[in-house]
């Protein structure tokens, strides 16, 4: 597959090392990956390179996943790239942003949910499955 | 026959009698008018020679309408009167006169002598005594042998009302007969003073009561024939004392019930005051203690110092021994015992903590159980992310190995390390919070170990663009911390306000790092101008496994924290303002430290 085929994932984690391994697998399936470790810089490459698809981790430091979330669902020209919320949320978490991520991840008249939730750690195979389902739209 | 020598004699003689005799003086003829008056006459009424008697006596301007001298005049008879004139000076004169007709050769009456006494001043007396016997605040009762009663003072008849030709019984205690103990009837047998405790009842039906003191009315008289009563109300003074001692048996109810243990010492060290409370806690048994001194046994000599202080009140937390040798943990509160401004001794008040001490140690167990309890579900959340990275770890060592890509072995392996190594460090958290280890405090200069943890994060900041800063006093007093435990507090405070510069979006943040002594409290601040908290994160602050560092944080730094501070008698307190930063605060106030375990020397 050349270059220009190539569909590209933007991956936004404030982990380093998930970065690395979802980087890897993705580029191992021939995809182009860009790689960010905050909220404000993925949206940056977002609006500079408009990915095919976007892996969100939604519990980043300071709730900035979550709002990176809804900015990217009302985004003028990013709105309509399906959006991976990868999570290591469990029941355990803090009730209220609990909630309100489900809120967020099954959607609002005003707010999509997103195209795909997949919790941490990853089965990667359902993982690049997902991926490749969805960079096909 | 008198020689004319005697006649002169006898002249000179009558006229110094006449003058000289200690009365006044006057001669009247029929017509009221002096004749004659002597000179002690002349002292008190002035000259009165050629003026009407009535003039100089009374000064009237007609004759008395009762006239004793007109009498005499008429029936020659001698007469003694009272009178009440006016001397020369214009003031009352009294004074007892005694009327004698003069005669003449014919049996006429030309003259009458008038000898008049001034009792001026035998009147005043008496009336000064009457207004004493009035007025004085006290009942007078004179009583005769029938136990009637002759004369009553003005304070005695307002206060048992009218009294006079009554029984003294009657009138003071609205009762038919005598008194089984009367002190008047003891008097008026042996002619002494008895003095006795009574009990009355008022004209409008009060009890009052009364100490009565009896005496006879004259002097050296026997039989008595009169007795003076003399009664002072002591009716406030019993009522003083009845509410005096009321108030005795109530402290001493509070004395006796009180769940805290009271021990009091005068200013030798000797006991006179152990209640039951104190028995209970010493295993002591007050009759074996009072008037010795305190048992050197029961409260250490070290405690014991800082409990008598020169002046004032303070209280304590530290441990005793009781008589049986059991260890109890006790808060003391000593304070001095004052009577009028004078020092005369100490008391402690002792509040047995064990049932408290318990409780804090149930609701530490609880929370570390349920810590533990939610570790099963929540430790997966911390898990998972390890996880992640050890597959992630994983999988690039694999791809590397098969693709024969050897930078990715090294990638793999490094992603291996550090997960291997958050997973040990979760396990260190958890044991530390959930294992309970018990506290090792050993005497330690607070600044100097806020310096150890400052050196140690100052140039991890640096790199993070942070500046750490330490404002602390240099030569603060040592004080028993665990310093191990102490130095995980400081880290973690520390390391959560330079993650909270890392999450601010200000692009230089400090961190300030305080500690200092104030009141015999230890306090350490760490503030920061990092993301600050918002009221949710506030709330959830020091909850277990909560954490707003992502993959990054346990969720038991503070957890922790708060319990170590809790093991030293300590509190932890915040402020946060979300954008600005927060400032953590842990107080120790130095009374409820721990006792260290030996003396080390302060490093």
């Amino acid at each position: 597959m050349s270059e220009k085929t190539k569909k590209t994932v933007l991956i936004i984690d404030d982990e380093p090392d998930v970065r690395v391994y979802l980087q890897a697998a993705l580029e191992d399936g021939g995809y182009s990956v860009l790689a960010a470790g905050s909220a404000r810089q993925g949206l940056a490459m977002a609006e500079a390179d408009r990915p095919d698809v976007i892996c969100l981790d939604i519990v980043m430091p300071g709730q900035t996943g979550i709002s990176l979330y809804q900015t990217l669902r009302l985004h003028r020209s990013l709105r309509s790239v399906p959006i991976i919320i990868i999570s290591g949320m469990s029941a355990a978490q803090e009730e209220s942003s609990f909630d309100l991520l489900k809120l967020k991840v099954n959607g609002t008249p005003d707010l999509p949910g997103p195209d795909a939730f997949i919790e941490k750690p990853i089965n990667l195979q359902t993982f690049l499955q997902t991926v490749q389902r969805l960079s096909r739209c | 026959m008198l020689t004319k020598a005697d006649k002169n004699w006898q002249q000179w003689l009558y006229t110094r009698l006449f003058e000289n005799v200690p009365c006044n003086i006057s001669i009247i003829d029929r017509d009221f008018i002096i004749v004659e008056n002597n000179r002690n006459f002349l002292d008190l009424f002035g000259d009165g020679r050629g003026k009407k008697c009535y003039q100089i006596y009374k000064r009237r301007s007609s004759p008395c309408p009762e006239c004793a001298a007109m009498k005499t005049f008429q029936d020659g008879k001698t007469r003694v009167n009272e009178e009440v004139g006016v001397d020369r000076m214009g003031r009352t004169a009294y004074y007892i006169v005694h009327l004698s007709p003069i005669y003449d050769e014919n049996g006429d009456i030309p003259y009458i002598v008038e000898m008049s006494t001034d009792i001026s001043e035998t009147k005043r007396l008496q009336r000064e005594y009457q207004v004493l016997f009035e007025r004085v605040p006290c009942y007078i009762a004179v009583l005769n042998r029938k136990l009637g009663i002759v004369r009553a003072n003005e304070h005695f008849r307002k206060t048992f009302g009218d009294a006079i030709g009554k029984q003294c019984y009657e009138v003071y205690k609205k009762k038919g007969e005598k008194c089984v103990s009367c002190p008047a009837e003891l008097t008026f047998r042996d002619g002494k003073v008895h003095t006795a405790y009574q009990e009355g009842t008022t004209a409008d039906g009060q009890k009052t009561y009364y100490m009565v003191t009896t005496s006879p009315l004259t002097r050296d008289e026997d039989p008595v024939t009169n007795v003076i009563e003399i009664s002072l109300d002591v009716t406030e003074l019993r009522q003083l004392e009845a509410e005096l001692q009321q108030s005795h048996l109530f402290r001493q109810k509070i004395i006796e019930h009180s769940a805290y243990g009271l021990l009091a010492f005068d200013t030798r060290g000797a006991l006179f005051l152990i209640n039951p409370a104190a028995e209970d806690l010493f295993k002591i048994k007050a009759e074996d203690l009072i008037g010795q001194l305190l048992p050197a046994s029961l409260i250490p000599e070290k405690f014991l110092t800082a409990l008598m202080p020169e002046h004032g009140t303070v209280t304590l937390e530290g441990e005793l021994t009781t008589q049986d040798g059991e260890v109890v943990p006790v808060s003391i509160a000593s304070f001095g015992l004052e009577s009028e401004h004078i020092h005369i001794g100490r008391a402690f008040f002792i509040h047995d903590l064990r049932a408290r001490k318990k409780l804090e140690k149930d609701k530490i167990d609880a929370e570390r159980l349920a810590a533990v309890g939610q570790t099963v579900a929540s430790l997966a959340h911390g898990i998972k992310n390890i996880l992640m990275g050890l597959e992630g770890g994983m999988y690039i060592m694999s791809t590397g190995l098969h693709g024969g890509k050897t930078e990715r072995l090294h990638q793999g392996w490094e992603i291996l390390e550090r997960n291997i190594g958050k997973i040990s460090n979760l396990a260190k958290n958890l044991l530390n919070f959930s294992k309970g280890r018990k506290v090792n405090p050993t005497l330690i200069k607070p600044h100097i170990l806020l310096r150890d943890v400052f050196d140690l994060f100052q140039q991890a900041a640096e790199q993070e663009n942070i500046i750490l800063s330490l404002e602390s006093a240099e030569d603060l007093p040592a004080v028993a911390f665990d310093q191990e435990e102490l130095h995980t507090c400081l880290v973690n405070l520390v390391s959560n306000a330079i993650d909270a510069c890392k999450m601010s979006v200000k692009t230089d943040c400090t961190v300030v790092l305080k500690c200092y002594n104030k009141d015999r409290t230890v306090y350490f601040e760490i503030c920061d101008q990092g993301c600050g908290m918002d009221y949710e994160v506030k709330q959830k602050v020091f909850t277990n496994f909560f954490t707003t560092k992502g993959t990054e944080g346990t969720g038991l730094g503070l957890l922790t924290t708060r319990k170590i501070v809790q093991e030293h008698g300590g509190t932890i307190e915040f402020e946060s303002i979300p954008g600005q930063g927060s400032c953590f605060r842990l107080v120790f106030p130095e009374d409820n430290l721990p006792v260290p375990t030996h003396d080390n020397e302060p490093a």
